[in-house]
């Protein structure tokens, strides 16, 4: 232990002015950030990254947001670089140090002045922005987990395999490139062939498997000071992360995933063929002109009362009477939500443009399969909307965001959440027309608007530099005058109801004798006209 | 005898180049043994082979009794090392430096610490990247000297040091020999002379031979023949005779295995027509010289053998 407190005291003594930098950031990010908040009048809602956008104040909360990695970048590699491992001058190497006290004494150091400092700095923002930090321990632990493997051990690999920073910082150079590299990869594919499934797997994967390249990259470089070999692994870990740009295993696990509706028991929600008047499938280009894009309309009915169907992919089936079959991958589904009663919606899948020639002569046979999530109402709860911040269940703090030109007007909410996106919440509130009269008595239309916030399963936290989360329900109908601007005014009663995953399954539509659309020329607008 | 440093066939490649081949260095307990070559000959890499920054390519090496290749953490606590060419922090303050040190060794003399900063003359409060070069070996010396090691592993200690600090850090070093061993490397024979108890001689990634110094001085003498009347180079020399030369009435040669009895005797019987047959002492250098020369064919003793030079520990 004296060893490690030896070495951890000359770092700390040696570079104070870092840790000095770093800690002043945290302060000026609880002063700056929670003053984001009090900022009235938004012009629009410019959603996760509003904080860039939102005049001096979020410019300050946002440059202070990406300065904190940098310092910590600093932070790392000058502790790490200390006592550097690649090379065989170092005044280290001949004298008693034990590698285990050494890396002990990095942790320490990384844990006093980056870990603790961030800690309390996330409980601090928590408290500001009016949650318990005691209630979301697990959240901000987990935040802290998701730091050490996305941000901090990678750092610290590619520190212990470098000389000097100058190094790391062209090692990082390289890094980005190669990411650039494999997302202009992953752009060049044709895409009817990327997926953009829900992450099942993936997302975890890749944290695991950086998390564990990284540890391994760490333990060879301090254990053993093999420099080839730290190379060798983080290689094989871009190589691993690259191949997820050609290769997503989400897409191999739907059918997993999702499983077959047993015979008897009742679709999370019915799709039907809906082809009525002007709504007539369409067909064009996709953006890259490589592939088409079908839309198909349907009829979405049969969600159960309580519940709310998402679909998350599908996958499409395509035989016709000369034997011919082609099967899509499974695809995204564009981000809809269905509540009970029916309602008309669109079906999109791409193919390549052969198969569409080859398939568009004859009539067709369609299984479109959906992978779709039942969620299950959890709570509601209905709230006079105040003209100050008020809790709601399960969402955290929210305030009316109000017109920049009449702020008597409300156009909607701006929420705080603790630790990550709130649970998944439909919200929903009568509409007033003609504008909000001070000490007028409200005039309520009967007109509902709606809005979703937050996700499905949001988990104990997203990894954040901050640990209050933004987000912001539109609630309102713009117009020219008062007559057209619809709004929400102090008193109106919004419904908050949470939904929370109940379980996911895989049905089947089928569409015998569908005729694949002609193309619409020129423009990737779909032409939809009447067969 | 037991050694503080053995190494058996050691070799070490860098890619397609040998920096040591075939190595065997046995350093006898305290003994103060120089390793002395050329540049480049392969000393700096032994010595980090046996401080385990680098690992054998093939062979073996012992330090105090450890293979080498398992050198590291406490048991570096029982070797002082000290080369020109290693870092320091720099950013430290002599007497921090110092400090720092003291909590990585048990055996740390805080007594010895004092005399040697006093014996050195070292400035606590100055920063070590505001010290003349040997003020920074005296530094690196009194840190590496103040725990009592074992074994004191030096490369290239003195070079480029001027006199009075060469003086000032042997006589630091010799004043500690008594309870340890010293293995030092240089390319200067003549700042290790004086002191060495011990030499080898390594080239180009080769020992060529190893010997108790005053063994090494004792046998070789530089042999000068007068004769009667011209001299030619005689053949048929023994293999233990390097560089013959011969001219006008004088026949040269260094004599590699000289002994008062047998040598007189041996060489009256090859030269019977010498007035004069005067043997030398040779110092250290002219020692390597004609070693070195006689290894690169250089010379007159290309007509005899090679000198067979036993290692007489």
């Amino acid at each position: 232990m004296r060893q490690i407190l030896a070495i951890f005291a000359k770092d700390a003594r040696r570079f104070w002015l870092e840790i000095l930098i770093c800690i002043s950031l945290l302060i000026a990010l609880l002063l700056v950030y929670p003053a984001t908040w009090r900022v009235e009048d938004l012009p629009v809602d410019i959603s996760r990254i509003r904080i860039f956008g939102e005049g001096p104040t979020g410019l300050l909360a946002g440059s202070v947001v990406v300065l904190i990695p940098i310092a910590w970048l600093v932070l790392i590699a000058r502790a790490v670089h200390c006592e550097r491992l690649v090379g065989n001058t170092q005044f280290w190497l001949t004298r008693p140090y034990d590698w285990r006290k050494l890396l002990g004494a990095k942790l320490l150091y990384l844990a006093a002045f980056l870990y603790v400092p961030f800690f309390v700095a996330q409980c601090v923002l928590l408290r500001e922005g009016g949650f318990h930090p005691f209630h979301y321990l697990g959240g901000l632990l987990f935040n802290l987990l998701l730091l050490t493997a996305v941000g901090v051990l990678p750092l610290v690999a590619l520190a212990t395999i470098t000389t000097g920073f100058g190094r790391l910082m062209l090692v990082l150079l390289g890094v980005a490139l190669v990411i650039v590299a494999a997302a202009v990869a992953n752009s060049a594919m044709p895409s009817y062939v990327t997926s953009s499934v829900p992450d099942i797997l993936s997302g975890n994967l890749a944290i695991g498997v950086i998390f564990c390249g990284s540890l391994a990259t760490a333990i060879v470089m301090y254990g053993r000071r093999r420099a080839k070999a730290g190379w060798l692994i983080l290689l094989a870990l871009t190589l691993v992360m690259c191949s997820t740009a050609f290769f997503d295993p989400d897409s191999a696990l739907v059918e997993r995933y999702y499983p077959e509706l047993s015979s008897g028991s009742a679709a999370p929600v019915a799709f039907a063929y809906g082809a009525q008047g002007l709504n007539q499938p369409g067909a064009t280009f996709t953006d890259d002109k490589r592939g088409v894009d079908i839309a198909i309309p349907m009829l979405a009915s049969g969600v159960q009362d309580g519940y709310v169907a998402i679909p998350e992919a599908l996958r499409v089936i395509m035989t016709n009477a000369a034997g011919a079959r082609w099967e899509s991958p499974w695809q995204g589904f564009a981000e809809e939500r269905f509540l009970p009663g029916m309602r008309a919606t669109w079906v999109h899948f791409r193919m390549r443009r052969s198969v569409y020639e080859q398939f568009k002569a004859m009539p067709v046979t369609l299984r479109v399969s959906i992978a779709a999530t039942m969620a299950r109402k959890a709570s509601e709860s209905v709230i006079p909307l105040p003209d100050a911040d008020f809790a709601v269940p399960e969402i955290g703090v929210c305030k009316p965001t109000r017109w920049m030109l009449s702020p008597d007007e409300i156009m909607g909410i701006a929420c705080r959440s603790a630790m990550n996106n709130p649970r998944l919440t439909y919200v929903s509130a009568l509409w007033t027309s003609g504008g909000c009269k001070a000490g007028a008595a409200l005039d309520l239309n009967h007109v509902m608007i709606n809005n979703w916030v937050g996700e499905l399963d949001p988990g104990p936290a997203e990894f954040g530099i901050t640990s209050v989360w933004d987000a912001h329900v539109n609630l309102s109908r713009p117009g020219t005058n008062d007559a057209e601007r619809w709004n929400l005014c102090e008193g109106t009663p919004m419904r908050f109801t949470q939904y929370l995953p109940a379980r996911r399954l895989r049905d089947d539509v089928t569409i015998p004798s569908f005729h694949l659309p002609e193309l619409a020329i020129g423009d990737k607008l779909m032409l939809v006209l009447p067969r | 005898m037991t050694f503080a440093i053995r190494t058996e066939n050691l070799v070490k490649r860098f890619g397609s180049t040998v920096a040591l081949d075939d190595v065997g260095v046995e350093v006898p307990e305290g003994a103060i043994y120089a390793l002395v070559g050329p540049n480049g000959a392969g000393k700096t890499t032994l010595i980090k082979l046996l401080m385990n920054i680098f690992r054998p390519s093939t062979g073996s090496a012992t330090v105090l009794g450890l293979d080498s290749r398992r050198v590291a953490s406490s048991f570096l606590s029982q070797i002082g090392y000290v080369s020109e060419n290693q870092e320091a922090p720099d950013w430290m303050r002599v007497g921090e430096m110092l400090r720092y040190y003291r909590n990585f060794y048990s055996d740390w003399d805080r007594e010895l610490e004092t005399q040697l900063v006093r014996q050195f003359d070292l400035p606590l409060d100055r920063k070590l990247k505001n010290l003349s070069r040997g003020m920074r070996m005296k530094a690196a010396f009194a840190s590496s000297l103040a725990y009592r090691p074992r074994l004191i592993v030096l490369d290239e200690p003195l070079s480029g040091l001027d006199p009075l600090v060469r003086d000032e850090l042997i006589v630091g070093l010799l004043d500690r020999a008594p309870e340890t061993t010293v293995f030092l490397s240089s390319h200067d024979l003549a700042e290790i002379e004086g002191f060495s108890s011990h030499v080898g001689f390594l080239e180009k990634g080769r020992l060529l031979f190893q010997e108790e110094m005053a063994s090494l001085t004792a046998r070789f003498r530089e042999v000068t023949v007068t004769l009667n009347g011209s001299a030619t180079a005689p053949l048929g020399v023994p293999a233990s005779w390097l560089q013959v030369e011969a001219a006008d009435s004088v026949v040269r040669f260094v004599h590699t295995n000289y002994s008062e009895d047998e040598s007189a005797a041996e060489m009256a019987g090859f030269f019977p027509a010498a007035r004069d047959i005067r043997a030398d002492a040779m110092r250290l250098r002219e020692i390597f010289l004609a070693i070195a020369k006689s290894n690169r064919g250089v010379g007159q003793s290309e007509i005899n053998t090679r000198p067979s030079l036993e290692v007489r520990a």
